[in-house]
């Protein structure tokens, strides 16, 4: 037996202290990676073990003003389940199948499954159904409540709520897609609590169990100003127009003037958001569809704008009440003949009266008078070419013409509401400033942000968080100013062209206006116009201001005065009685108020109607098409007030064929008596003649052969037996454009 | 030669390491267990058996001197030769690869006899060659040449951790024999050169190779095992989240019962309890080499040094592997491990182990 030697220990001892030297190595590397790199690859471990199920918050509700609900969410049950763990499919499926009234095979076939780790068995189902299930105590069934959003409403103020998407982003449940849903979304939508489980590689749940819940936190509540019962108001008016003029848009905001709370907001054609229209192929055409118009369509304002020109030129002493005018029909401007709506014009007239009268010529030299800087000046200062500021996503600003560029034609084209684009809520917020006092005010949708909570009894109850008051703007003119011009626009209503929004017992002002369409190269589209009125009451300390435009209304006469101001009328009065304003009833009214009922003219040649509607006290209005009434609004026998006007439709033109009349040359309803002129362009002489004569005018003829021209234009309002001048060429003779024409096209 | 009392500080450590190695089989496997198999003490139950068997053989070896073991060494040998070609034909496949023998419903790893076989015979050859061993061809290149044909037989399997370990182990004995030291240098350059050449060779070994110094570069297929083995050590920070409490078992970690049994008490009992594991095996070193220096005879030295260095070997490896500090390759940790023959086998050896502390000449 040989011993071990001496290099064998030495080297023993070095194999010892190599291994020693190792091993302390190998604890300091674990130490390294437990202590210093184990913070992060500890989370991205807790990370990989855990599954977290989103527990939905609930959606906050959109309440009116009073706390109507007008949007609510509420949760519906999923039941779900992990195959993995459902011990026996086939008895599971028997038993749930019934009750959801699935097939039991199918559903048996989806148990089995288990390489899905989570499937959904029915989704948005009633709470009862899901404690059904619940009873059962099948393991491996889940539960997860999902949001659901009502809008009890069905479609009103649809434009104005907007919707909701299901599900775009996993753990926020619904997502605003439209309307104040979308801008308020992040008030809303709350955040996602989170159900966390662990479970291993395969998503198997852990037998442990030791899931973790953080609860969600629910959205806010936001109240509106609107008023559910104006809304309604509002929307039932909409559709009235509808009913009776089969337009293609229409819009309609009421408005607090003092504070720029929006009452209502319609638009119409209209949308339930229960089911936004998703279906519309195509994703333009759906965006056109439930895009809040009244907030971003530019579009022209036509006469209604004569407010702002007007309050402008007060407030420069560009002209005063004292002001008097003279209208001969038309004005030359930069050697532009640019016509009044009324042929021979309105002639000696004051400045409330060129207001009644909605006279252009007068409007173009305020506007003139102003000059371009102060004009453009006060366009700014009223918030044009400007967002308002509203709580609308993609508020449009309206179209002005950039200053430099605007010659003196534009100027004064302006002045009267043509060749600028506005949306419908910058209108109303400029009147609203002309009237309340001379203050723009910033409009707003909604006045308070509340947070759900839970009392002490357990009851759901409010917390305020957020008010939203009143926003003034800027002073744009003085209130003195504003004063007049509350005057001047009642007198449009009592003496004008308003006369179909005069209330009974209500100081009523408004303005009437008949904007016409303008096709892609700017030539004006016939028979296309947007007829509209802006009213308020009371006149001498307003409350309640309503605008209504109607775009496109089916029916030859579009004066705003017919088409518009009846329905502004309307809501003005629910309005007014809604919130509890007190009429008044003086002298002046009460002769005013005299009832008197319809005589019935329908079957009576026009000039006979006129005169029967005269002789009661009424003012009347007629298509120009037609000799013989065939049907009046108000029906005969109605009872209505002195003055008011009768709309008569006539039949159509001896020829039997619709002759197309050019655009609407005004919206002014006529003095009693007055009669448009229609359209001969085309006819022969002795067809011309029969036409004129018919409508009571005389024909002056110049050449002969077929009608190319005439003078006044088709569409214009003139006296009985007034003279039209018609220009007739043998055919091959070569139409000439006339400048006339062209002319002859400006609205009022 | 009077027999002292055997070293019993070994005897604890090895006793301490197989309880504590069944606790943690029975922790990191049950899930696996239940899944796999519908019995959450499927893997626990047969560690039992084998650390019982363990037990046993371990008593048998520590009583019968170990120098008759010299008889057998070449006769074991060529058993573990036979065992091992007959692996590559009948041996039971798993994870391809050959590497268990069915013996009487226990399956045997040809590979972890070999491990023994082999230390038995190199110290009982070395002890009579010992002037031999200073010569290159005529001392060393004769247990290279052994050592290669084992090392062939256990890659058919394949098993290129065992028969790594295997060339570790020769030069370890050889280093302690007395070869020359640049001889052994010169080998571990060869080696190192050949090992680099076979990974160079196809580009694809290489990148799995060196995947472990960056696994987040490929986390689904290289990368995997290394950041799962890094998420347990990390989770488990210093204290650990308790015994029982470990998250990777639940099938995110491959293999916790057997090669990353370490990522598992890691992220159990924490780094305390990492460290206090790795006392334990240098201990068992410090004392198993204690006992290969006043070993009686170069014999009994060269044995002690064979099981102790094979051992260590192993835990190095292993711990180095969980630790993403080495290529990954799959080595179970002595005593821990679930894993029967490799259990019962290195207990024997520890038997042997004693054995010779019962003869330590007292210095």
């Amino acid at each position: 037996m040989t011993a071990a030697g001496v290099t064998n220990r030495k080297r023993l001892l070095v194999l010892l202290l190599i291994f020693t030297l190792i091993f302390f190595g190998l604890i300091i590397r674990v130490g390294y990676i437990q202590l210093v790199w184990g913070v992060d690859l500890q989370k991205k471990a807790v990370d990989q073990w855990t599954r977290d199920l989103d527990v939905y918050p609930r959606r906050g509700s959109i309440k009116d003003r009073n706390g109507k609900i007008l949007a609510q969410s509420a949760t519906s049950e999923s039941i779900a389940a992990r195959p993995s763990q459902i011990a026996d499919p086939a008895k599971a499926a028997s038993m749930i199948a019934p009750i959801l009234d699935l097939d039991e095979q199918e559903l048996k076939k989806k148990l089995s499954n288990t390489s899905s780790s989570y499937i959904w068995i029915k989704r948005q189902v009633d709470r009862k159904t899901a404690n059904e299930i619940r009873a059962l105590n099948i393991k491996g069934i889940d539960f997860t409540e999902e949001p659901k959003r009502y809008y009890p409403n069905g479609s009103l103020a649809s434009h104005v709520l907007g919707f909701t998407m299901k599900y775009a982003e996993p753990g926020e449940g619904l997502k605003g897609q439209e309307g104040l849903e979308l801008y308020y979304d992040k008030y809303l939508k709350g955040f996602a609590g989170k159900l966390i489980m662990e479970t291993d590689v395969a998503g198997r749940e852990m037998p442990y169990n030791v899931d973790r819940y953080i609860p969600p936190v629910n959205g806010l509540n936001i109240v509106l100003t609107i008023d559910q019962v104006i809304q309604y108001f509002t929307e039932r008016e909409v559709n009235n127009v509808v009913a009776k003029y089969n337009p293609k848009k229409v819009y309609a905001i009421v408005m607090e003037p003092n504070t720029g709370e929006v009452l209502a907001m319609a638009n119409w054609p209209n949308y339930d958001p229960n089911q936004p229209p998703r279906d519309i192929g195509d994703f333009d055409e759906m965006q056109q569809l439930v895009k809040n118009f009244t907030c971003k369509d530019n579009i022209d304002p036509g006469s209604t704008f004569k407010v702002i020109t007007a309050a402008a030129a007060l407030e420069e002493k560009a002209a005063g009440l004292t002001s008097s005018f003279n209208c001969p029909g038309y004005k030359m401007v930069d050697g532009q003949k640019i016509s009044c709506w009324r042929a021979g014009g309105h002639g000696h007239e004051s400045f409330a009266e060129a207001v009644q009268n909605s006279c252009n010529p007068v409007f173009m030299e305020l506007a003139l008078r102003l000059g371009k800087d102060k004009f453009y000046t006060y366009l700014n200062e009223f918030g044009f070419g400007q967002a308002t500021g509203i709580d609308v996503v993609g508020e449009e600003k309206g179209i002005i013409m950039s200053k430099e560029t605007a010659k003196n034609v534009d100027l004064a084209r302006m002045g009267f509401g043509q060749a600028i684009s506005v949306t419908p809520l910058q209108l109303i917020t400029a009147a609203s400033a002309v009237i309340n006092g001379g203050n723009l005010m910033k409009p707003y949708l909604v006045k308070e942000l509340r947070e759900p909570v839970i009392d002490e009894n357990g009851q759901e109850t409010e917390r305020l968080v957020k008010t939203i008051s009143p926003q003034r703007v800027r002073q744009v003119i003085s209130s003195e100013t504003s004063a007049i011009m509350r005057e001047v626009l009642e007198s449009v209503v009592t003496d004008g062209s308003g006369k179909n929004a005069f209330i009974p017992g209500y100081r009523v002002g408004g303005k009437t206006g008949t904007a016409q369409k303008y096709g892609p190269e700017g030539r004006i589209i016939p028979n296309k116009n947007i007829s509209s009125f802006l009213g308020f009451a009371p006149a001498d300390n307003p409350r309640v201001i309503v605008l209504l435009m109607v775009d496109e209304p089916q029916t030859p006469v579009t004066f705003g005065s017919v088409i518009a101001a009846p329905y502004v009328k309307q809501i003005l009065e629910d309005t007014l009685k809604y919130l509890n304003v007190e009429p008044v009833f003086d002298q002046e009214t009460r002769e005013k108020m005299q009832e008197v009922d319809v005589p019935d003219v329908i079957g009576m040649e026009l000039a006979e109607a006129a005169k029967v509607l005269k002789k009661a006290g009424l003012d009347y209005l007629a298509e120009e098409t037609g000799t013989v009434v065939v049907d009046q609004m108000p029906k005969p026998g109605a009872s209505v007030i002195t003055n008011t006007t009768v709309l008569l439709y006539t039949d159509k033109d001896p020829d039997g064929e619709y002759s197309e009349t050019p655009g609407q040359e005004s919206d002014e309803p006529p003095v009693a008596g007055m009669i448009i002129v229609p359209d001969v362009v085309g006819k022969s002489i002795r067809e011309a003649n029969n036409i004129l004569i018919s409508q009571g005018l005389r024909l002056k003829i110049e050449g002969s052969g077929i009608a190319v021209s005439q003078e006044p234009a088709a569409g214009t309002w003139v006296e009985e037996n007034t003279e039209i001048t018609v220009k007739f060429k043998l055919p091959g003779e070569g139409v000439q454009n006339n400048e006339d024409n062209e002319n002859q096209s400006e609205a009022e | 030669m009077t027999k002292k009392p055997i070293d019993y500080p070994i005897l604890l450590t090895i006793i301490i390491l197989v309880a504590f190695g069944t606790i943690m089989v029975f922790s990191a496997s049950f899930y696996y267990a239940q899944l796999r198999w519908g019995d959450r003490y499927y893997f626990f139950k047969r560690q039992c058996i084998w650390a019982v068997v363990g037990f046993i053989a371990m008593a048998v070896t520590a009583n019968i001197s170990y120098w008759k073991l010299q008889k057998f060494s070449k006769l074991l040998l060529v058993i573990t030769i036979i065992l091992l070609i007959a692996v590559l034909f009948i041996g039971v496949e798993r994870n391809n690869a050959k590497r268990w023998l069915n013996v009487a419903g226990l399956s045997i790893q040809p590979s972890e006899i070999a491990k023994f076989s082999l230390i038995l015979f190199l110290a009982h050859s070395m002890s009579l060659r010992r002037d031999k061993i200073r010569y290159f061809f005529k001392g060393v290149v004769p247990y290279l040449l052994l050592t290669g044909v084992l090392f062939g037989l256990i890659m058919l399997q394949p098993n290129f951790s065992t028969a790594g370990s295997l060339v570790i182990l020769v030069l370890v004995m050889l280093f302690v024999a007395g070869a020359r030291i640049w001889h052994l240098g010169f080998l571990g350059i060869c080696g190192a050169g050949a090992a680099g050449a076979l990974v160079m060779a196809a580009r694809y070994r290489l990148e799995r190779w060196m995947a472990f110094l960056d696994p987040w570069k490929d986390p689904i297929e290289t990368g995997y095992q290394m950041i799962q083995s890094l998420y347990s050590l990390g989770a488990g920070g210093l204290f650990g989240m308790g015994l029982g409490e470990s998250r990777q078992k639940y099938l995110y970690i491959p293999y916790p019962e057997t090669d990353f049994i370490f990522a598992i008490i890691g992220e159990e009992l924490g780094f305390i309890g990492g460290v206090i594991l790795i006392l334990l095996f240098v201990i068992l070193i410090w004392r198993g080499l204690k006992i290969a220096i006043t070993a009686p005879d170069l014999f009994g030295c060269l044995l002690a040094s064979g099981i102790i260095g094979m051992i260590a070997i192993q835990t190095i490896i292993n711990v180095a592997v969980v630790t993403a500090s080495m290529p990954p390759t799959g080595l179970p940790l002595p005593f821990v491990s679930f894993g029967g023959s490799s259990l019962a086998i290195s207990m024997a050896s520890i038997g042997v182990l004693l054995n010779i502390s019962r003869y330590a000449k007292t210095s």
